[in-house]
């Protein structure tokens, strides 16, 4: 009886791992697939070697803490839009919007000195971070 | 009239309705008002005509706080004082300095700026600036364009006025040379405030001259105008009634030196080919009106904790061919990185538009934010008595100014809400020079010559030296004149508000006189 129940559990186990690892393989697409739509998106609108030295200023004392997704996350969060739902006008004027937004609400982070808004910091360093 | 205390007999005993001690801005502005006024006026002066060595060095003085200009030729001790190297600058305080702020200890004056601004208006044209329009914001479009309608509520405009400047003692001597009722006496230093037994109201003040003649004068009323250094060091100086100084009842005299901290803290990246930005750079002399425009804090940004500032733009000039500083200011920055950072940050408000190479994008002009900050009064910060003597064997001043970490992050706010509004509003981007929060007071601080504070203006004998109307606590008949008596002192330079208050001063004097 115990025998039977340890090979249920193994089995079960197995199983488990199998769905998790699936899971995780799926998830991980994703993710690549939205950093490369993300990629795609910006570099449609903005030539972001221009914005990579600002981005790589406000990376440097921040470290491993800045991934691409936590970038990007931060991001949509401030457009309030996932980029690739956007098309190009949509994901200018809504940056835009951002960057006015932090500056009427002192949303403002400093970059080697330099007052900026969050979101165009963030704009950045994705810049920095992705080689758009 | 003039006269020479070298010239007049020994033990001269002068008498007079008001005797005034010291010829700056503030004695000879109360000394004009009260010119014709049918009253007997003496103004002392420790000094004669010209600057004289000898007599300079009777304000040499110990320093043991900040680092501080040399406190013997920082004020100046001949007729029209310290206006004889004045760099006048004007601009009134505001609303917001004269009101009890909870975030700010001790702040706050016993009356609005409205009760002042009839003196402001007088004192204008003592001062002889142009028309007493420094936050007009009507005028400022005449000069500024449309710079003024700034979006969001952190940041307004107005403007700092440019005085000739006047040299008081030049530009005032005749008038008072005509006069049939104010005397002035030169190169006679008021050696002690005598008080009577009780110690409760002057009787007279001893004189002395360098050359060794003694004199006295006796008035109804007395002006203690001889600065915010030299005011407290006389009153303390004088302990034939009051072992611890006349008005010291409380500890208070000396206490609460202010300075206006001067910063060059933040750089500004002007918006590439927007005129808007320029204007604001520029000097204005136009319509009877020299001056420039200041950035300004609006009164919702400064909140109940915040301190007062203004600053004014200059260009920058020290930028090699590329737009890159020739003197890095953050060493920290790869250099290589510099100059690319900086056509980045000129282009954050050019989403969307047609991509560029990194090499054709503007790097735009850049100006140098001056900035003149207030302080947090504090008891610590204070003038006393050295143990140094001068020519007269009077004991030294000893300063010793400070600085409240509270300060630094009060400034760091006004910059950093500055620069989002400057931003916002598309005029640049602001770079602050010391990007590091927790940096100690960065050696760039520097420091007006403007002495405040240290007789403090309180209707509480327990919380400041004179009362509203400038009379000292605890004495009838001596009042006291000049930046000492500020509570708080703005940010704005203090010439303009000596110059109002000396005016107010004599209103009341003449009252109480007559």
């Amino acid at each position: 009886m115990q025998s039977i129940t340890s090979r249920r559990a193994f089995l079960a186990a197995i199983a488990l791992g199998a769905a998790g690892s699936t899971y995780f393989v799926r998830q991980r697409y994703k993710q690549q697939r939205r950093i490369k739509n993300a990629r795609r998106a910006l570099a449609s609108i903005i030539n972001g070697q221009d914005y990579a030295p600002l981005g790589k200023g406000f990376v440097r004392p921040r470290g491993e803490a800045l991934t691409i997704a936590t970038l990007l996350d931060d991001l949509e969060a401030k457009i309030g839009a996932t980029l690739d739902t956007l098309n190009d006008g949509d994901v200018v004027s809504r940056l835009m919007a951002a960057i006015e937004a932090d500056l009427d609400q002192g949303d403002v982070v400093e970059v080697d000195g330099w007052v900026i808004a969050r979101t165009s910091a963030v704009l950045s360093a994705l810049c920095f971070q992705m080689n758009v | 009239m003039f006269i020479d205390g070298l010239n007049v007999p020994d033990n001269t005993d002068l008498r007079a309705d008001i005797a005034i001690i010291g010829a700056g801005a503030a004695g000879i502005t109360i000394a004009k008002a009260l010119n014709n006024s049918g009253l007997s006026v003496l103004l002392i002066e420790s000094g004669g005509f010209e600057y004289d060595q000898q007599v300079q060095e009777l304000n040499t003085a110990e320093n043991v706080g900040l680092p501080y200009a040399d406190l013997t030729y920082n004020r100046l001790r001949f007729f029209g004082g310290t206006t004889n190297h004045w760099g006048g600058w004007c601009r009134p305080l505001d609303e917001v300095d004269f009101e009890v702020r909870s975030g700010i200890p001790f702040s706050g004056w016993p009356f609005e700026r409205a009760h002042l601004e009839p003196y402001y208006l007088k004192a204008q044209s003592i001062v002889e600036a142009g028309p007493f329009a420094y936050d007009d914001q009507e005028r400022l479009r005449e000069y500024v364009g449309d710079v003024v309608a700034l979006k969001g509520t952190n940041l307004t405009l107005g403007f700092v006025q440019y005085s000739p400047p006047t040299r008081f003692g030049w530009r005032y001597r005749e008038e008072l040379q005509k006069s049939k009722n104010v005397k002035v006496i030169l190169n006679t230093t008021v050696l002690g405030l005598d008080a009577d037994e009780a110690g409760t109201s002057l009787e007279k003040l001893s004189l002395g001259c360098l050359g060794g003649k003694r004199h006295t004068a006796q008035a109804r009323m007395y002006v203690l105008a001889t600065g915010g250094i030299e005011n407290p060091r006389l009153m303390l100086n004088s302990t034939a009634r009051n072992p611890e100084g006349v008005g010291n009842q409380h500890g208070l005299v000396g206490r609460f030196f202010m300075e206006h901290p001067h910063l060059a803290p933040a750089r500004l990246l002007l918006t590439p080919n927007d005129q808007r930005a320029l204007n604001l750079v520029r000097e204005i002399s136009s319509n009877g009106l020299r001056g420039a425009p200041c950035l300004r804090p609006t009164r919702g940004m400064l909140g109940q904790k915040h301190l007062n500032a203004f600053a004014t733009l200059s260009l920058r000039l020290e930028l090699d061919a590329d737009g890159r500083p020739t003197a890095p200011e953050h060493p920290d920055v790869d250099q290589d990185d510099e100059i690319a950072v900086r056509r980045a940050v000129s282009k954050l408000r050019q989403l969307g538009a047609k991509p560029s190479s990194v090499d054709d994008a503007p790097v735009s002009v850049e100006a140098i934010v001056e900035l003149i900050a207030e302080q947090i009064p504090n008891p610590e910060s204070r003038v006393t008595l050295g143990d140094g003597r001068d020519a007269f064997g009077h004991r030294h001043a000893k300063l010793n100014w400070q600085l409240m970490p509270d300060e630094l992050t009060s400034i760091r706010h006004v910059l950093v809400s500055w620069g989002a509004a400057l931003a916002r509003n598309g005029l640049g981007h602001l770079r602050l020079v010391s990007p590091n929060k927790d940096e100690p007071w960065p050696g760039l601080i520097g420091w007006g010559n403007h002495h405040m504070g240290t007789t403090r203006m309180s209707d509480n004998p327990k919380m400041g030296v004179v009362d509203q109307h400038c009379r000292v606590h605890g004495m009838s008949n001596l009042y006291v004149a000049g930046s000492s008596v500020f509570p708080t002192s703005g940010a704005a330079n203090p010439t303009l508000t000596i110059v109002a208050l000396a005016l107010r001063l004599a209103d009341r004097l003449q009252e109480a006189v007559t």
